[in-house]
């Protein structure tokens, strides 16, 4: 993609995150304080966005994934409400389609998205000079990575032999 | 041998009694009851006066800062509580010196170490009935070690500890034993625990030890007094010696329990050892501190945890 | 199978406590005592005991649950939203920093990591200085201090340090910097290391297992999940305190209310929360003080990989500090910072270490060899440094808005390349300075160059702070601080405060200790001035039967 495409698109994207938080409200109304609720659009982005998360951690196939998409609902539902109202805010701009295309690069949905593909928008996130959108990756990195980790499946392979047993 | 002296203590306590009483018939009291009833108080009251002087002796050496006060009624209760865990030991229990024999373990209870009882100063392994019967109760092997001769000092009865630990295993099975311990007791098992390290103990509990002397033990006799004294107001060379010869891990081993009102062990402080855990009670006195019903749970709690979870998890050795 | 611990907690409780959870309430109701506390934690602890052993009926609002020995299973999934403020997720308002407080029975100090020091000389003498406190002197705080140490068994522990810890002390050695060992506030502690999820053995002398019980078993009262809303002030007096009643999770309003009424209202909520319920009460606030100068100890971590085993976590998680970089500098110079170890437990470390995918799957498999430093920044001494201010959200909730200066960053900067060196001098294989844009660096030398070269931004390089303090701070000069030298909040005749909201500045140690000693100087002329008889000391452990 040339240079100067690419700016625009940059720009673009960030106008669209600026003004998507409110373009979500406006969409979705105010946001009441409610528990997390992981619908079928966060769920396919979660499902694609876990494994360049979590890299070589993840074992094949679906139980795995689906025992840390599990995780993750878990992890946000100890949030207090305010937050896990951000959380869903997070997903929901995740799912929106236009935002999704220009701000994460990723085309086409969350369905067939290219694992290097989420692996550059994730990078591309952490480092982005807009905050908003560093936030929200180390949400994303703390919520998959710190759910997966406090999994006592997850030992094993770390070498962490857990607590007592008999204290337990 | 304590056993024996105590018998003709107590023979000597039933003729003053009855001296008494005799007095009181040839003082004009014509009726046999009440001469004898009065007898028996009136040896009580010179035993309850013992018990007293201890009490106003440790007071004085109390050390700061000063153990919290007690309200009348619970000073009455130290004082009868003291007197009476007293009169049990050195007029019943330490006469006729037996440990309970535990029910047979197994049957579905969970197994625990098997239990070793180390009396304090001029005591014999009758001191423990209370503890004992409770440990047989919950079907845990016990044996106790009479520490023998009385004046002996620490350092030469451990070959009898030693000795004691080893019949102990033979007995229960098992590789390691939990040490509990009375006064000077607790002074033993330390001295042990230099000599021959803590391969084979658990845990060492002690109740009412004097890990940094007592004042009262200024005017005792024998060598192992001498070991417990405070010169000046502080801890004699054998003590320090002990303190210094000490590592850190063997410290964590131990859980010293203490009153805050002992009678007999003054500075009552004296009891904190740092790097032990350390738990203090109010109200009770040096000898009741071995039959006091709260202080017996908080033992067999300390047994069952140990011998549940392990000596590994208590230990230190990760380090 | 369960524990094998006897939990005093449920045996005070078996024994008639009187301790209500507000999740169970059906009505609302109105409370009545001569004392209201809100807050369990340090101050709130403290106070409770002295009060109820001056006589006065106390009664004790705590929006954490209660939770105990036999609840505190060592695993961090559970811990962290049970006992900690927002998951142990409570940021900062551009979410720059991640703050660790405890929100349970007991406060911060059920989960913290038993680190015990007094507030420095130093300290001290600046706040005489500069702060107005003329009172605050070594040598009046010293025998409070040694009072809090013996009710809390605070004192030097004779186990040797565990590797983690270790490496920090032989590290420092090999390059000339002094270290020593951490004092610590437990009785017969197992050297198990998960003092962070609630001590398991009830070791750890928090409030939790020492003060609370005894003022619990004085016939102090304790309710829980109850948040405490805002104070009814009816001109220079509180009328009462509005309670909302929490769920059981602790997360919804249950829709119960209670209103507490008292003589006199001890506030021990802690920074952030502690001038969040004054805002919320619109308390009298003349000089715009309230919620300013909070501090957090911005801390920056260094993690490190070892080709022996570390294990960093098991074993008593802090026993080796140093101060050497608190005395470089004079304190109102270049900010200065203590260095500690963290703990490493799974989830921590999987959150601490930046990056994802591969590289991170890979590091987390060398768990056992993975090796945490950390610096405590020494927030509040220098006008650069002045901390952040808390305001309310529209829902009524505290938010910190704490600005990272390039005064901060500095500091930030260099005590990452002293970690990284002291790791290096240990033997490290590698150090990671924990950074968005930093990688695994094998030498000091090319450590040293990145480090030198690293942008530093908020969100880019990792921020956290375990410790909260000021926001409320007292002062003899009222310009200074919404409160006087005793803890009482002026404009207001029958408020207290007795928590770390009170420092006038950081402390530049792990405070529980300072936050211990003067709650207890603050209880004690509390109780003289209630009860017109000077005030008790504490108790023994072993509470005399009643």
């Amino acid at each position: 993609m040339r240079r100067r495409s690419f700016f625009k698109l940059g720009l673009l994207g960030a106008c669209t995150v600026a003004a998507g938080g409110a373009v979500y409200r406006l969409a979705r109304g105010p946001a009441p304080l409610r528990r997390f609720e992981l619908d079928g659009e966060a769920r396919a982005a979660l499902a694609a966005i876990v494994p360049a998360m979590l890299g070589s951690a993840l074992p094949p196939g679906a139980p795995a994934l689906a025992r840390s998409i599990d995780g993750v609902r878990t992890a946000i539902h100890g949030l207090p409400l305010a937050q896990q109202g951000e959380v869903q805010d997070l997903f929901g701009l995740l799912a929106l389609a236009p935002a999704r295309r220009f701000v994460a690069g990723v085309e086409g949905g969350w369905q067939n998205a290219d694992p290097r593909q989420v692996a550059a928008f994730l990078q591309g996130w952490r480092l982005h000079r807009l905050a908003t959108l560093q936030t929200a990756y180390l949400a994303l990195h703390d919520l998959i990575l710190g759910a997966w980790y406090a999994d006592s499946a997850s030992w094993a392979d770390i070498g962490y032999p857990g607590p007592l047993p008999e204290l337990s | 041998m304590i056993a024996r002296a105590l018998r003709w203590l107590m023979l000597l306590q039933v003729l003053a009694a009855l001296g008494l009483a005799w007095l009181l018939w040839q003082a004009g009291l014509r009726q046999a009851a009440p001469a004898l009833l009065l007898g028996v108080l009136g040896v009580l009251l010179v035993r309850a006066l013992i018990v007293a002087r201890n009490f106003w002796h440790s007071r004085r050496f109390a050390g700061t800062p000063a153990p919290q006060p007690l309200g009348a009624a619970a000073a009455t209760r130290l004082f009868v509580g003291e007197l009476g865990a007293n009169l049990r030991t050195s007029s019943w229990g330490m006469l006729r010196p037996r440990l309970s024999v535990p029910a047979t373990p197994g049957q579905g209870a969970p197994s625990r170490l098997p239990v070793l009882l180390i009396h304090g100063y001029v005591c014999n392994r009758g001191f423990w009935a209370p503890l004992s019967g409770q440990l047989a109760q919950a079907g845990v092997a016990h044996g106790a070690v009479d520490l023998e001769p009385v004046n002996a000092g620490i350092d030469d009865v451990l070959p009898l500890v030693e000795r004691a630990i080893a019949e102990l295993l033979a007995l229960a099975g098992g590789e390691q034993v939990v040490i509990v311990a009375h006064s000077m007791g607790g002074l033993v098992a330390r001295a042990y625990l230099r000599r021959h390290g803590g391969a084979q103990v658990a845990r060492v509990i002690t109740l009412g030890t004097p890990h940094h002397g007592t004042a009262l033990a200024n005017l005792a006799l024998g060598s192992n007094a001498r070991q417990m004294s405070r010169p000046g107001g502080q801890p004699n060379a054998w003590l320090a010696q002990l303190d210094a010869d000490e590592p850190p891990h063997t410290r964590t081993l131990i859980t010293s329990i203490y009153s805050q009102h002992d009678n007999i062990v003054a500075p009552q402080d004296s009891a904190r050892l740092p790097g032990a855990r350390n738990c203090a009670y109010a109200g009770l006195g040096h000898v009741a501190l071995a039959s006091d019903p709260r202080v017996l749970r908080q033992v067999l709690s300390e047994i069952t945890i140990v011998s549940e979870v392990g000596a590994a998890a208590f230990a230190s050795h990760r380090c | 199978m369960s524990s094998p611990i006897p939990d005093p907690i449920a045996a005070g409780l078996a024994a008639g406590w009187q301790v209500t959870d507000a999740s169970t309430l059906q009505a609302g109701r109105t409370l009545e005592a001569d004392v209201v506390i809100i807050g369990s934690g340090a101050g709130g602890g403290i106070t409770a005991e002295l009060l109820a052993r001056a006589g006065l009926s106390v009664l004790i609002v705590e929006e954490g649950g209660l939770k105990s020995s036999q609840d505190f299973k060592m695993r961090e999934a559970d811990a962290y939203p049970a006992l900690y403020q927002e998951s142990a997720a409570r940021k900062t308002r551009d979410k720059a920093i991640n703050i660790l407080q405890g929100r349970t029975v007991g406060g911060s100090t059920t989960v913290n990591w038993t680190s015990s020091f007094r507030t420095p000389p130093g300290t001290l003498a600046h706040w005489q200085r500069q702060h107005g406190l003329a009172g605050y002197t070594v040598a009046a705080m010293a025998p409070w201090f040694a009072l809090v140490e013996r009710r809390l068994h605070i004192s030097d522990w004779p186990v040797p340090p565990n590797e983690n810890n270790d490496l920090l002390r032989r590290g420092a050695q090999a390059l000339g910097i002094p270290t020593a060992a951490i004092r610590r506030n437990v009785n017969g502690c197992w050297n198990l290391g998960y003092c962070g999820m609630g001590c398991p053995t009830n070791a750890k002398q928090s409030m939790l297992v020492t003060t609370i019980p005894a003022a619990l078993q004085l016939g102090a009262r304790l309710l829980t999940h109850a948040r405490a809303e805002r104070f009814v002030l009816q001109g220079e007096r509180i009328a009462s305190l509005q309670v909302t009643a929490l769920d059981a999770a602790g997360q919804a309003p249950t829709g119960i209310k209670l209103t507490l009424l008292a003589k006199h209202f001890v506030l021990a909520g802690g920074a952030i929360n502690t001038p969040a319920l004054l805002l919320r009460s619109n308390a009298p606030d003349p000089d715009k003080l309230l919620g300013r100068r909070t501090f957090l100890h911005p801390t920056v971590i260094s993690a490190a990989l070892f080709t022996q085993r570390v294990d960093a976590y098991a074993g008593a998680p802090q026993t080796i500090y140093s101060d050497h970089f608190l005395g470089v500098d004079p304190i109102d110079g270049p900010i200065g910072y203590k260095l500690e170890a963290p703990p490493l437990h799974p989830l921590l470390m999987a959150t601490t270490m930046g990056g994802f995918g591969d590289q991170h799957a890979q590091t987390m498999r060398m768990f056992p060899h993975a090796h945490g430093l950390l610096a405590l920044l020494r927030d509040g001494f220098h006008e650069d440094a002045a901390g952040g201010a808390v305001s309310l959200d529209s829902h009524g909730n505290p938010v910190l808005d704490y600005p990272l200066s390039p005064f901060l960053w500095d500091g930030v900067r260099r005590a990452l390349l002293a970690m990284a060196e002291i790791q290096f001098a240990a033997g490290a294989r590698s150090v990671y300075p924990v950074h968005e844009m930093a990688h695994h660096y094998t030498s000091w030398a090319q450590a040293r160059q990145a480090i030198e070269g690293l942008p530093f931004k908020p969100l880019l390089a990792r921020v956290v702070s375990a410790h909260v303090m000021g926001g409320c701070a007292m002062s003899d000069d009222e310009r200074l601080g919404v409160c006087d030298a005793q803890g009482r909040y002026r404009g207001l005749v029958n408020l207290s405060v007795h928590d770390g909201s009170l420092f006038p500045t950081s402390i530049g140690a792990n405070p529980q200790l300072s936050i211990y000693a003067l709650a207890a100087r603050l209880a004690s002329g509390l109780a003289q001035a209630l009860t017109g008889k000077p005030a008790p000391g504490f108790g023994t452990d072993m509470v005399a039967p009643a």
